[in-house]
């Protein structure tokens, strides 16, 4: 009897993370504010990212003598006033807070609010706190006192502002707090499932290729042949069974190999320090790169967030037909057969896993070896047709979001002009050059903002069958007359929330566009060689077999 | 197949790997309404604002989720202690014969019963000058779990609050080791 | 009272109307209080309530005697007055054992708005026409909508006799015919002019509102004239005032009247040295004590009241430093229905560092209230 696989995740990762962790960071991450979250999508991420590289030791630093400076700016309240009597955890509202305070008779001498950052001048060098790292110091403490205990926390804290207030007392708690929270997530996020994923797939493809595995040595061929192999070994653990889970752990070793050789180069023409020569790695460094990659991948979170949530740009299907996309990043364009193969038979393998699951009955198909035995519902020219549509649908809906900008006169609309039809940029360059005439590309405007600003006003006032920017805006207003979505309502389109939303979708919606166009290129490539249908056919063919393996024999 | 760890491996790579890896699941497991896992979980900064708001929409669902899980209970009372307008120690000092006062700097809190058969109990709390009112009772006994009750807003000093005669707080009102915050 | 026909009291609403489930008479040293259904949530306008039904604000106390009521309603009502006619009636037709309880088939179903000053004369409220749309039918007994004389018109509604009326007589006679409402209303007025009597038999009614000021006022003009020895105060180890802070400067006593008229209480005023007593009701008496040291604040509230009170609610103590710049003040709220003298001391302890008094000053005042009927 194969053991089963537990999708952890929505996109089908094995996780090992616990519940109380995901509820300590859901009561974080969902905490209560002013009409909608204490802490915004920007500093949830932050903490995230902290916490899965486990780079909070600066942080918490930084946290010792916000706490400090907290306890002496702050009323009776002491630290928990400064950070938490405000409802929304924001730069302006620590900015507010601590002006405020410093401006009172009592303030503290060592502590200066300045416009951008506190000053906190305690015994040894000044330390400087921006008001906009604030929030997110914010929310590391909300996490660790939501996790480890107000109690707990408290203590250490008394424990800090009955000393003195130097480096070193600073550091002590930053140490103690580090602890502590190691300890939690040793319990909580447990690594050693992703050590041990990473070794096995470093080592297949070093045996494949016969040298260090890197970035460029990950293709499709190697993910289907890594698949096949696990599951043809029955001894292997569980690590590997989903196609979607394998696919999913070589975009982020393709990411992590490529970054690292990145690194490397960078750093060939400098000295190796004695950390590099332990091999040991920086936590902050591995935060910053992780903060690189995970800004794309997080562009479907971030749309079911504030401020971006206003308008319905992704809907439900659409998103899980991106999630892997998305995910995938630059290897949409490396790995597009993968990202087709995970999309058709890793839903076919959830329905066999289901059919286990259920006591080897599969419903009014029969046995989970008959449903092995056939193909994936969805072929791949159906897929790529899928995705084909997606990449359409996701672009009207960015002519959308134009028309919402150009009715609140912000120069962004014709961002998406210019992104969306680059034929209209020799024209309308010349509309901003000159106002009479199509000419040269060369000059440039003397006051560029009044000339953006009569362009809008004409885009929305001109003729359109006379003026490129009024010909952009029609397009734009017909296309937002066919998305019949929440928040896409003619009513409400200059309500600032709107156009908050669509300021912020629209990024967003770019990085969805770019990845779909990327798969799209190669696709359009590899079946141009060889046809999908029979790319098609051969794929069921080995994912049968391997299937087969995993869950039992074909009828 | 070899799952040692492969001596050509950048530590690097294998570190953003996980990282990366890990990143992934919260974030996943974020877009789940993860706190169906635990339903009772609060956020820290929530209590903190249910302290300075209790009949906040937030502060109920916190004093809700107090009332069902102990620890919160007890987080919060101690979060109390910082909000506090007024702590009536446990000692019987400053309490009446039946313990039915108590009182603290300028707060005066008392029970009367009711006239009527089965009737309720009033919980008066009265400031003797003017200031801030209290929002939040807090009844921390000697051993069990705090109690805690929302009070009404108040413009003249003066709080009524109608309980069960054998509401949880009434109870804690007559144990001579129970102390009081008013927050 | 067997056998009297019981009438249903709706007050009537602009989200629909509110019956008047039940009327209890509750302990004198809580407010009055309007719930829902039997709930245990006050309603927000309570305490209006409490100052309609409390002498010397309100009109009920007058009528029954008792100075606070639990109300039960089966809808809630928002803030305003336009429920003040409703719940009178309810009052006196709970004291005439004529107010349906859930459950009893009334005689009668009235629905009514408007409000009701001190004189018993109805006020003028807005919805009028609004309130009577949402009310639906009376049900099987005949229906009465009260609603003031001289609101907009007000369209006919099957089911319902339009009254306007003009005072709370008039809508009682409405409900329990002329003879039963004058003397329900004779009951509360006769209460009104015995205190008028007893304050001053010459002065019109509405003149006395102006009793209890004016009395204050002489007796701070009294302070100016006085004001060369104004201690009242003594050392009890006989050493000199140290603190180089004049003896008025040590304590004050202050009390705030209540305007019987209106209800409100009025700011506090010193009570002059020598003057120990006060005729007129008070809301609450103030010491304080501004020069700088620690000390221990006493006051005390007794009389005949005392015996059904919790007397240590009246005896309050404060022991706190200043540092010169802030007063320490102690306040104490006098009952709001007390009919008999009572008797206000207040000692103000100057400490020690060992927490031994070096100084005290006390005060006592006798304050005569007014009287009102023993109904």
């Amino acid at each position: 009897m194969a053991v089963l696989d537990s999708s952890g995740s929505a996109i089908g990762l094995r996780t090992e993370i616990s519940n109380e962790l995901a509820a300590v960071l859901a009561a974080v991450a969902d905490a209560s504010g002013e009409d909608g979250g204490r802490y915004d999508a920007r500093v949830c991420r932050s903490l995230i990212q902290t916490i899965a590289a486990r780079s909070y030791g600066r942080p918490l630093l930084e946290l010792a003598y916000l706490v400090a400076a907290a306890d002496r700016l702050s009323g009776r309240h002491g630290y928990v006033g400064f950070f938490w009597t405000m409802r929304v955890a924001t730069a302006g509202a620590f900015r507010a807070a601590a002006l405020s305070a410093a401006g009172r008779g009592t303030a503290p001498r060592e502590i200066d609010a300045a416009t951008d950052e506190l000053v906190i001048s305690f015994p040894g060098q000044a330390y400087r706190i921006s008001y906009s790292r604030m929030p997110f110091l914010a929310a590391l403490l909300d996490f660790c006192i939501t996790a480890l205990g107000f109690a707990e926390i408290d203590g250490d804290i008394s424990v800090l502002l009955s000393g003195p207030r130097d480096r070193e007392a600073m550091q002590s708690f930053a140490n103690g707090l580090s602890r502590r929270l190691y300890e939690f997530l040793k319990q909580h996020l447990p690594s050693q499932q992703y050590e041990r994923k990473f070794n096995t797939i470093c080592g297949f493809i070093s045996e494949r290729t016969g040298r260090r595995a890197g970035a460029d040595a990950i293709d499709d061929r190697t993910v289907l042949a890594f698949w096949e192999e696990r599951c043809a070994d029955r001894r292997a653990g569980s690590d590997f069974r989903g196609f979607r889970t394998v696919a999913v752990n070589f975009f982020h070793l393709r990411e992590a190999l490529k970054t690292a050789a990145d690194r490397l180069a960078v750093e060939a023409a400098a000295p190796i320090g004695p950390a590099r020569d332990a091999g040991e790695v920086d936590p902050g460094e591995i935060c910053r790169a992780l903060e690189v990659a995970d800004s794309k991948r997080s562009v479907l979170a971030d749309l079911s967030l504030p401020p971006a949530n206003q308008l319905k740009t992704i809907n439900k299907s659409e998103s899980a037909r991106l999630e892997l996309v998305v995910e995938a990043g630059d290897a949409a364009a490396i790995l597009p057969l993968t990202i087709l193969r995970a999309e058709c038979f890793g839903s076919h393998q959830a329905r066999i896993v289901q059919a286990v699951r259920r006591g080897r009955m599969a419903g009014p198909d029969g046995t989970v070896a008959a449903l092995v035995a056939q193909p994936p519902v969805e072929d791949y020219g159906a897929a790529t047709a899928a995705f084909q549509v997606l990449a359409e649908r996701v672009q009207k809906i960015r002519q959308a979001l134009m028309f919402i900008l150009f009715r609140n006169g912000d120069p962004e609309a014709f961002e998406i002009g210019f992104d969306i039809f680059p034929e209209i940029v020799p024209a309308l360059r010349a509309r901003v050059n000159d106002p009479e005439a199509e000419l040269a590309g060369n000059v440039v405007p003397l006051h560029p903002d009044r000339e953006i600003s009569r362009l809008l006003k004409s885009a929305v006032d001109g003729d359109p069958e006379t003026l490129v920017e009024a010909a952009l805006f029609r397009r734009a207003r017909l296309a937002f007359m066919k998305v019949n979505r929440r928040g896409f309502e003619e009513e409400r389109v200059c309500n600032p929330e709107i156009r908050e939303a669509a300021r912020a979708s629209e990024p967003l919606l770019r990085v969805c566009c770019d990845d779909l166009a990327a798969l799209l290129r190669a696709l359009d490539r590899h079946f141009s060689l060889i046809p999908a249908d029979r790319v098609f056919e051969e794929d069921c063919r080995r994912f049968q077999a391997a299937l087969a393996a995993l869950y039992g024999e074909p009828v | 197949m070899t799952e040692t760890r492969s001596p050509d491996t950048d530590p690097f790579a294998e570190a953003l790997f996980v990282a990366s890896s890990l990143s992934c699941d919260l974030r996943h497991r974020l877009l789940r309404p993860a706190r169906e896992a635990d339903p009772g979980r609060i956020a820290f900064s929530e209590a903190a604002q249910c302290m300075a708001d209790p009949g906040s929409p937030v502060g109920r669902q916190v004093l809700e989720a107090a009332r069902r899980r102990p620890e919160i209970g007890s987080a919060l009372a101690m979060l109390a202690q910082r909000f506090a307008l007024a702590d009536m120690p446990a000692v019987a000092a400053a309490s009446d014969g039946t313990y039915a006062i108590r009182q603290a700097g300028d707060f005066l809190m008392r029970v009367e019963q009711s006239l009527q058969i089965g009737g309720p109990a009033y919980l008066v709390i009265q400031r003797a000058v003017e200031g801030t009112m209290p929002r939040l009772v807090v009844g921390i006994p000697e051993a069990g779990s705090p109690v805690m009750h929302v009070l009404p807003e108040s413009e003249d000093g003066t709080i009524q609050l109608l309980l069960e005669a054998e509401a949880a707080l009434l109870q804690l009102l007559r144990d001579p080791d129970c102390r009081f915050l008013l927050a | 009272m067997a056998g009297t026909p019981r009438i249903r009291v709706l007050i009537a609403t602009t989200r629909g109307p509110a019956q008047v489930l039940n009327i209890a008479r509750e302990n004198p040293s809580v407010r009055s209080v309007i719930c829902v259904g039997g709930a245990l949530a006050a309603l927000p306008v309570s305490p209006v309530y409490d100052a309609f039904v409390r002498e010397p604000t309100g009109v009920v106390e007058r009528m029954t005697g008792h100075p606070v009521y639990r109300t039960d309603l089966s809808a809630p009502i928002d803030a305003g007055v336009s429920w003040q006619l409703g719940l009178f009636l309810a009052h006196a037709l709970r004291v005439a054992d004529a107010l349906a309880m859930p459950g009893e088939s009334p005689a009668k179903t009235i629905l009514v708005t408007g409000g009701l000053d001190r004189d018993l004369k109805v006020t003028p409220v807005s919805h009028v026409a609004e309130k009577l749309a949402r009310a639906g039918l009376p049900g099987e007994a005949p229906g009465l909508f009260l609603f003031p004389k001289g609101s907009d018109s007000v369209a006919q509604m099957h089911g319902w006799n339009l009254v306007p009326v003009s005072d709370a007589e008039d809508a009682l006679a409405a409900c329990l015919g002329r003879d039963q409402a004058a003397r329900l209303v004779r009951r509360a007025c006769s209460s009104r002019q015995a205190l008028a009597r007893w304050r001053s038999p010459r002065l019109v009614p509405g003149a006395m509102s102006l009793i209890a000021a004016v009395a204050l006022v002489a007796l701070v003009a009294v302070l100016a004239v006085l004001n060369r020895d104004p201690s009242g105060l003594s050392a009890p180890d006989g050493h000199p005032d140290h603190t180089g802070a004049s003896p008025v400067g040590y304590m004050t006593l202050s009390i705030a009247s209540r305007d019987p008229a209106s209800g409100t209480c009025g700011s506090p005023e010193p009570v002059p040295p020598g003057v120990d007593s006060f005729e007129g009701t008070v809301c609450f008496g103030r010491i304080s004590v501004s020069s700088r040291g620690e000390y221990r604040l006493r006051m005390a509230l007794s009389g005949a009241f005392s015996h059904y009170v919790d007397q240590s609610r009246y005896r309050r103590e404060l022991v706190r430093k200043t540092d010169g710049t802030d007063s320490l003040v102690m306040q104490i709220d006098f009952p709001f229905w007390l009919r008999d003298p009572v008797w206000l001391e207040v000692v103000a302890d100057m400490l020690a560092m060992d927490g031994r008094p070096i100084r005290s000053a006390k005060r006592a005042l006798e304050i005569v209230p007014a009287k009102t009927s023993v109904y």
